[in-house]
């Protein structure tokens, strides 16, 4: 049990504007079971990208059994019987058990399928993973989750995988089915399959890891023994968290208003988030906090009437109202600037012009012609304001930079005066600097008293410019903190542990 | 405040005169179908000096690409919204025949005429009704669309046609003014409203949007199905109008009559630059991809080339024209 099967040695990744992993090593020992640490951004998905052939490291080498091994595109990985499961499954719905499991390996009879003995197989490796005599034949699509991952675990054996790695398995597993998982991966760690492990879950990885690596901000922080399961979570936050809150974010006076611009009453849908209640008053920074899939998007989309809840009152400015589809929010003076910019934030092939205008048009119009002088001098309005780069409306939004195209989704709806804006993850995936514009653009909107909420996977950044924060965990609020009071530790253990 | 020199046209300073003569030429869709549509004529003017630069031949064009362009103008609209419409050619026959009928029953040529716009504008809703409420894709919408309405045009003429001696329309279909033929007059009006209305308007900016990202389109409030019903209406209106031309032009309501022209107009769009994924496509591109390959099927005829073989150069024509732009935008 002492030989390093898998070493990753200094390995650097640098994306634009960021530096994705620091040097950062990782060893994993044959028949391990190895779980990795860190906030979102730390670097521990990159870290596995690079493991899955996904991504190519700048520097840095990776040794299989000794031996420096070349992963340059995901078949490599598979070659030197690496396996990774990520978070979204990598299954075909419409195909059946069977049939995924074979996929690419395909057993042929003549110019046909041995569909016989697929099935077979199938049966053979899915009742080794503890699910006898099930039918095989069934396609993806109806199977449950637990069962699809399964699967995706069936798969790794069938591949005679050395190294197996779970992004975050049991995020969307129930108590039982989590049981199930951990005896099985037991077994498989009897076999001599070593496991990468990656989870929010640290009450988990205490019980269960062998050791635990933390990273933080793309760098190495420690690798913690835990043979005897002793390590303590409130440990493991230290190291994860461990930093000084730099002078990052600009300076805001707090407004100190009890007008209540928003309030959300017992909002609820079913399976994904219940009885959200809270108060969002005039200039009020509210950030949201919470573990990725904690429905933190999806309460959003509720309030502005993109996704059916199924019970719930929302008063604006004190009044009840009636939100049934976005149009209806932006009526009543609610934006939502979307998780994912580009899927639904802006219309790519349109150009700036038309996407800062695209809530909006009416306002430009004179019996459904847009008038190009009142268009243009809104414009160039917030070009100049929120500093839009290169300063030209008629470009194409697809070849603006990622911090532009925010901007420009935040153009969009301050052209529709808003007195509240929600802004789910506005600075994912740009750099540092469009980051502190952003920040700077949010307060200035605040000390306007526009009411809004923020929502962020980012937590110092939230703890930076929020007045308030709340933390959702499966689908609740479960905590409340307030600006004097902020402590990183004690909303990461709100937001992870029961 | 930063002053900005002829907002949106990125010039560059140093650009030398072969960079600029390319950036002109090809930067553009249109502006390449213009020198290919410039080029062709040329060769055709040396090859055929007498026949193919007569004003006669260049009505007779005008007069062959008039209802295509006018039908494209509609499918341009659906096609830039990310959809497409196959019913377009038997919406065009089936408004021929219902006015042919009501002609028949002694209507009033404008009632008649009226009724006709009506109900292919009702096949237009339906399948925006279909594809926004039923959800069903385009493809199969109007394919269903297109077979339906075929059927009716044979349910109501049993196969025959019908003579048309209406004055206004025979005068729309095969009158002049001047000595332009009216049915072209009447296509270059539907053209400029077209080029104005997806360019200028509110409407086209969210068809556009649409197409580019119906999901960001609908979290920004706009109403994907209003607009989307109101396109598929407007292709319907447009086919109603092509057939209109179609009926006075031969002088009577044929069955078949709206054969095939659906593929027509999905080819002068797709030639024209308008993509088939949606979001991008101009009304003048569609004009000129109905004119290039009307050009071309002309121009085969007065070679004498076998009218079998003239179908299997338009198709070249087509892979040929959207290769080309494959690579030019790769190479952006």
């Amino acid at each position: 049990m002492n030989r390093n099967i898998l070493e990753m040695n200094n390995i650097t990744k640098a994306f634009p504007g960021v530096i994705a992993l620091d040097n950062v090593s990782f060893h994993l020992k044959k028949g391990e079971f190895h779980a990795i640490c860190g906030e979102n951004g730390a670097g521990k998905s990159t870290l596995m990208k690079i493991l899955g052939g996904v991504y190519e490291p700048d520097a840095g080498e990776i040794l299989i059994n000794g031996q420096s091994a070349r992963i340059e595109n995901p078949l490599d990985s598979i070659r030197n019987k690496i396996s990774i499961i990520y978070q979204e499954f990598n299954l075909v719905p419409e195909l059946s058990i069977t049939e995924n499991l074979f996929l690419g390996k395909e057993i042929r009879k003549g110019a046909g399928l041995n569909k016989k003995k697929m099935n077979k197989e199938a049966k053979k490796t899915m009742a080794r993973l503890g699910l006898k005599d099930y039918d095989c034949q069934r396609l993806i699509s109806s199977c449950s989750i637990a069962i699809q991952q399964l699967v995706e675990i069936g798969k790794a054996v069938f591949n005679d995988a050395d190294i197996l790695v779970m992004d975050e398995p049991t995020a969307v597993l129930s108590e039982k089915e989590t049981k199930a998982l951990f005896e099985l991966i037991d077994q498989l760690l009897e076999k001599g399959i070593s496991i990468i492990y990656i989870s929010h879950r640290l009450e988990e990885i205490v019980s269960t890891c062998h050791r635990i690596t933390i990273l933080r901000d793309g760098k190495y922080v420690d690798t913690m023994d835990n043979s005897s399961y002793n390590v303590n979570k409130e440990d493991i936050i230290k190291l994860m968290v461990g930093r000084d809150l730099v002078d990052y974010y600009p300076e805001k006076k707090h407004v100190e208003n009890q007008y209540n611009v928003l309030e959300i009453k017992k909002l609820t849908k079913e399976k994904i988030f219940k009885d959200i209640s809270f108060k969002l008053s005039k200039g009020e920074i509210l950030g949201f906090s919470g573990l990725v899939g904690a429905g933190r998007s999806e309460i959003m989309k509720g309030i502005f009437g993109a996704l059916k809840t199924d019970g719930g009152e929302i008063f604006v400015n004190g009044e009840k109202v009636n939100i049934k589809n976005p149009s209806d929010a932006i009526r009543k003076g609610i934006a939502l600037l979307p998780e994912d910019r580009k899927k639904e934030g802006l219309v790519m092939k349109l150009n700036l012009s038309d996407n800062i205008c695209l809530a909006t048009l009416r306002q430009f119009c004179k019996l459904g012609a847009v008038i190009k002088k009142r268009k243009d001098s809104i414009v160039y309005k917030f070009i100049e304001d929120l500093r839009i780069r290169p300063a030209l409306p008629e470009r194409l939004m697809e070849n603006f930079s990622g911090g532009n195209q925010q901007k420009a989704v935040i153009a969009k709806w301050l052209s529709a005066n808003p007195g509240i804006v929600i802004l789910d993850e506005p600075t994912r995936g740009i750099d540092v600097g469009a980051k502190y514009e952003i920040y700077t653009i949010i307060n200035e909107l605040a000390q306007k008293g526009v009411g809004i909420i923020f929502v962020s996977s980012e937590l110092l950044e939230l703890i930076g410019i929020c007045d308030r924060i709340l933390v959702v965990r499966e689908g609740r609020i479960v905590s409340e903190h307030l600006k004097d009071r902020f402590s990183e530790e004690e909303i990461i253990r709100s937001a992870t542990i029961n | 405040m930063l002053k900005f020199i002829s907002p949106g046209k990125e010039k560059d300073q140093n650009e030398t005169i072969s960079e600029r003569i390319k950036r002109i030429a090809f930067g553009r869709r249109e502006s390449g179908l213009f020198l290919l549509l410039a080029g062709i004529c040329m060769i055709m003017i040396i090859l055929e000096p007498d026949t193919f630069f007569t004003s006669e031949n260049m009505f007779n064009i005008l007069r062959q690409v008039s209802v295509v362009a006018i039908i494209a103008i509609g499918q341009t609209f659906v096609m830039v919204s990310g959809g497409i419409d196959l019913s377009i050619g038997y919406n065009l026959g089936l408004c021929g025949i219902v006015i042919a009928k009501f002609l028949g029953a002694g209507f009033h040529p404008i009632s008649s005429i009226l009724v006709g716009i009506i109900v292919s504008a009702l096949v237009g809703f339906c399948n925006g009704l279909v594809i926004t409420k039923l959800r069903l894709p385009p493809f199969i919408a109007t394919l269903g669309m297109a077979n339906i309405a075929r059927g009716i045009i044979y349910v109501l003429t049993k196969g025959y046609s019908i003579s048309i001696g209406d004055p206004f329309i025979l005068y729309l279909g095969s009158g002049n003014v001047g000595i332009i033929p009216a049915m072209a007059i009447l296509m270059m009006i539907l053209v400029s409203i077209g080029i104005y209305q997806l360019d200028q308007t509110a409407f086209g900016t969210r068809v556009k949007a649409i197409g580019g990202n119906e999901l960001a389109t609908k979290l920004s409030g706009i109403s994907v199905s209003k607009n989307k019903i109101a396109v598929y209406t407007m292709a319907g209106v447009l086919a109603a109008i092509g057939g209109i031309i179609t009926i006075g032009r031969q002088y009577a309501a044929n069955p078949g009559a709206g054969a095939n022209f659906e593929m027509d107009s999905i080819a002068a769009t797709i030639v024209g630059g308008t993509s088939l994924a949606g979001g991008q496509g101009t009304v003048l591109g569609t004009l000129l991809g109905s004119l290039l390959l009307t050009v071309i099927k002309n121009a085969l005829i007065l070679l004498s080339v076998n009218m079998y073989w003239q179908t299997v150069a338009v198709g070249a024509i087509i892979i040929i024209v959207c290769t080309i732009d494959v690579f030019t935008r790769k190479n952006k």
